[in-house]
């Protein structure tokens, strides 16, 4: 069940709804037990051997928690091997679920053996409750109070708005709030934030993401067979895969936090407006903000970070933006995102240390946009040899090709075009002048409009908001209420074809 | 947060102004509701075919991909000594030709894999005396798509948001009429089309549907209740043709019809095969093609070894067919039919004494040159129109049609 589906909008969320509103002035822990159960129901609904795995997961995180924190108590110095043995559950469980296969594939075609896979079911978000967890347990070991209620514990695992993509909560903002008895209390601004915000997400998600995928899909899939991509079609897949993984991302983020809202709960901002970042650091620091300081607090820094030497940090750096694209898939052309996302990384590192010359800010948007562009090729390829063949294209490797209709246009410049060997074709990738205007004003969407958050005027423990607006912010007037409302219904009306979140794969 | 600032008053007042849209959709999507239910889309199959069978009634839904899963229901529950199976192109054929049971399986067979399915189905219903397999020239073409969706064959869910939003969606684009809507909302049980049952909203709006006896026939675009959409074949010869052309053969595919055949035998069917004929003016540009269309005449050569009881038609000349008789370049309409009917009696004694040859005569005698002869669904005053746009003079009425 996905945010921007009929069984989501139409029953489960009504239901709920209406059961908490119900529970208003009941105690707090009778609103914790509805949202653990619909949370749970939830996620039982991709498939009910999900459930069994997070409960184990929950439970078993649970008890080394509470051991963790009983041996700080008494300064028992076996407390780091119990940390170490949690982490090594939680990063089996991951392991074994999610990449059990791509090692086994490895190993196959490293060492030409023949190990038959396990074909593993991949359970929907482990990613996201796996890293949760262990963050939960290095903050138990480092000093954090552990949580002493399984019911809470669960809610803050299971938390449906954020359980399947995220964002990755860490333990003490949210329990604060559960435990000022907030989860599931309605108070009508932050309903009326949640609406808003989740509309605008449900908006992004089904109008455009899902619109979008109709260019980049077949492109993608062309490459996949193995077709020799033009230069306009293979930057057609690329760019349109830009859009459709912003709106996605940006729709779930929206939606969550909306949800989140709606039943009483602050979730962290997880995007920011990340194709207006002036660096890749930058971009890091808008994209998935929470996977972003997760790394950085549970990786980076223990790795030494940048306090052992400039070779070092660049080292380090590789490694978290290696596994980092290693926890998006279990694949290789993941692996490569993230490397080449190191890269720049290192790059823009030593370029700030070595040079004191700044290129103008609309110029570093553009160079860091063009680069995403191009990473985003092996991320949505899935395999190298797709990526490679769209980058052959982009780089103008297969030439270029005109749909054929564009021919009369040029007139008496014809021959000249054909003699820059330009085919005419007939292109169902390419959409002619009609995409670029597209294209060109979803650019404007991404590069001039305040992200949803700013326009909302949501913050979450002072987190990040540097955007100065270039619109006049959301106000809890009748006709911004009608105004959205209509958005949402439109959005009911067109998602009929809607997919799923690309992040519910990771 | 600046909306934790908010007060109270101002932020109940917004969710009441974002509600109150929402509240009027909930109505709406009721009314909906209540007009599906009305209409009868929302019935089981199983009930659609009792009642068809009852009040004789057409079924024609706007909402559901139902075809194969509505005529699997029909096998079961309409027993039949002789079935026709095949495509969209097997449809006209109506109870009204046969002297014995008759059901038509049109647009279960779309393509050899669904021929498959469909044949397992009739075996699984009681083996019938005679299947008549009608084949379409472009199946063995390796170009053409052959995959079966499991929703091609599963009966759809009958009340899903999707149905619900439909009516609505269609009052929004002018698809459906308010009046449409109401008069449903108060009509019997089930609604009428003119003076005839009909159940599911295309039954409801345009008239046309299934028949009790499975067979369809094309009122909307015959009688011109809709604009007609193949004018001059102008469809057939553009993007058809496009479609159906090909060089390559699909061996395999051969292999599925002649195991197709061979199962019904085997259980005591007699399977007589037929490749319909296309409209004069395509089989000329097809013929004036042959290069393009290499797999028919492969698939016209093997179907001639592979059934001694196949009957190939695709020459409309052999039947004396006219363009005039043709729904559009490639589906031939109850005229076509009689001709067809009439030739295979000739040379199969078992079809000759199913049929009712009487009948198939006077429709030839009295209504040449037009597509529709024997239809109960038409309304009194509604006459045949040049709906190919060939000027075709659509003279002469059938006494019982």
């Amino acid at each position: 069940m996905i945010f921007s589906s009929y069984p989501f909008l139409l029953i489960f969320l009504p239901v709920l709804l209406v059961v908490l509103a119900a529970l208003q002035r009941a105690g707090s822990l009778s609103r914790c037990y509805v949202l653990v159960i619909a949370s749970l129901g939830f996620y039982a609904w991709y498939d009910w051997r999900y459930l069994a795995l997070i409960l184990i997961s929950a439970i078993v995180n649970f008890h080394i928690a509470r051991a963790l924190e009983h041996r700080a108590i008494r300064k028992d110095p076996g407390r780091k091997s119990l940390l170490i043995g949690g982490i090594v559950f939680n990063l089996g469980l991951l392991g074994y679920f999610k990449y059990v296969d791509f090692l086994l594939a490895s190993v196959n075609s490293l060492l030409a053996t023949e190990f038959p896979l396990l074909n593993v079911l991949l359970p929907i978000g482990i990613s996201f409750f796996t890293f949760q967890q262990i963050a939960y347990l290095i903050d138990v070991h480092d000093g954090t109070e552990a949580e002493s209620s399984f019911p809470m514990y669960l809610l803050f695992i299971s938390f449906f708005p954020q359980l399947i993509a995220g964002p990755i909560v860490h333990h003490r903002g949210f329990m604060q709030q559960v435990r000022h008895g907030l989860a599931g209390l309605y108070k009508a601004p932050l309903v009326a934030a949640g609406v808003t915000i989740f509309t605008l997400g449900l908006a992004k998600k089904v109008l455009f993401a899902d619109q979008i995928a109709k260019w980049s899909t077949p492109v993608f899939d062309a490459a996949s067979q193995g077709i020799d991509l033009p230069l306009l079609e293979s930057w057609t897949g690329a760019i349109s895969y830009t859009f459709q993984i912003y709106f996605d991302f940006s729709g779930y983020s929206d939606m969550a936090i909306g949800l989140g809202l709606i039943f009483g709960l602050r979730l962290p901002i997880n995007f920011l407006s990340p194709y207006k970042a002036v660096s890749i650091t930058d971009f890091w620091r808008r994209w998935h903000i929470t996977l972003s300081s997760f790394l950085r607090d549970y990786l980076y820094i223990p790795l030494g970070g940048n306090k052992k030497g400039r070779p070092r940090q660049y080292v380090n750096l590789m490694i978290v933006m290696l596994l980092g694209g290693l926890w998006h898939g279990a694949g290789w052309s993941f692996v490569v995102w993230g490397g080449l996302h190191g890269v720049a990384l290192m790059l823009n590192r030593a370029w700030t240390r070595l040079t004191r010359f700044r290129l103008p800010a609309q110029f570093s948007i553009l160079l860091t946009f063009v680069f995403v562009i191009f990473a985003w090729v092996p991320f949505r390829a899935g395999n190298m040899e797709s990526a490679v063949e769209i980058w052959r294209g982009m780089v103008g490797l297969n030439g270029i090709a005109l749909p054929e209709n564009y021919a009369d246009r040029f007139g008496a410049l014809l021959p000249l075009v054909a003699g820059l060997d330009i085919q005419f074709v007939d292109t169902h990738l390419f959409h002619g002048v009609n995409q670029l205007m597209v294209f060109a004003g979803l650019l404007a969407v991404v590069w001039l409009l305040p992200n949803s958050v700013k326009f909302i005027g949501y913050t979450f423990e002072g987190g990040p908001c540097t955007d100065r607006p270039t619109l006049p912010g959301w106000r809890p007037l009748p006709l911004w209420a009608l105004g959205i409302s209509a958005t949402f219904i439109l959005a009911l009306y067109y998602m009929n074809s809607a997919g799923e979140f690309l992040y519910y794969a990771f | 947060m600046h909306s934790d600032l908010l007060p109270n008053s101002a932020a109940k007042r917004y969710l009441m102004f974002w509600a109150l849209p929402l509240v009027l959709l909930f109505f709406a999507v009721l009314v909906s509701a209540l007009f599906l239910w009305r209409s009868g889309e929302l019935r089981s199959l199983e009930s659609i075919v009792g009642i068809q069978e009852e009040q004789n009634a057409l079924y024609g839904t706007a909402i559901y991909s139902d075809d194969h899963p509505y005529k699997q229901v029909l096998l079961l529950n309409r027993p039949a000594e002789l079935v026709m199976l095949g495509s969209s192109r097997a449809l006209p054929a109506v109870q009204q030709m046969f002297r014995v049971p008759f059901t038509n399986l049109g647009r279960m067979a779309n393509s050899t894999r669904h021929l498959e399915i469909a044949v397992d189905d009739i075996l699984a219903s009681g083996a019938p005396k005679i299947v008549v397999m009608m084949l379409d020239f472009w199946w063995l073409n390796a170009e053409t798509y052959e995959a079966v969706s499991p929703t091609d064959i599963a009966p759809p869910q009958r009340l899903s948001p999707e149905a619900l939003l439909a009516p609505l969606k269609w009052l929004v684009e002018g698809k459906l009429t308010l009046t449409e809507v109401v008069r449903t909302l108060v009509a019997d049980d089930p609604p009428l089309y003119g003076n005839v049952p009909v159940l599911g909203i295309r039954g409801l709006t345009r008239g046309t549907g299934f028949a009790p006896d499975g067979s369809r026939s094309d009122q909307e675009t015959v009688y011109g209740r809709s604009p007609a959409r193949d004018v001059g074949f102008a469809i057939s010869l553009s993007e058809a043709f496009e479609d159906w052309d090909g060089e390559q053969v699909d061996l395999e595919r051969l292999k599925r019809i002649y195991e197709s055949i061979r199962r019904l035998e085997e259980a005591g069917t007699t399977v007589i095969t037929v490749m319909p004929p296309v409209a004069p003016t395509v089989y000329k540009a097809m013929r004036d093609a042959p290069e393009r269309f290499a797999t028919v005449w492969a698939f016209q050569e093997f179907m001639t070894k592979l059934n001694q009881h196949h009957f190939d038609f695709l020459n409309p000349a052999l039947l004396d067919a006219e363009d005039c008789e043709f729904l559009d370049g490639y589906h031939g309409g109850q005229l076509v039919f009689a001709r067809m009917l009439l030739a295979i009696a000739r040379a199969e004694s078992s079809m000759s004494s199913a049929l009712d040859l009487d009948l198939l005569h006077a429709m030839i005698d009295c209504c040449s040159g037009r597509a529709m002869a024997l239809d109960i669904y038409r309304r009194p005053t509604e006459r045949e129109v040049d709906f190919l746009g060939l000027g075709c003079p659509k003279t002469g009425v059938m006494k019982s049609g």
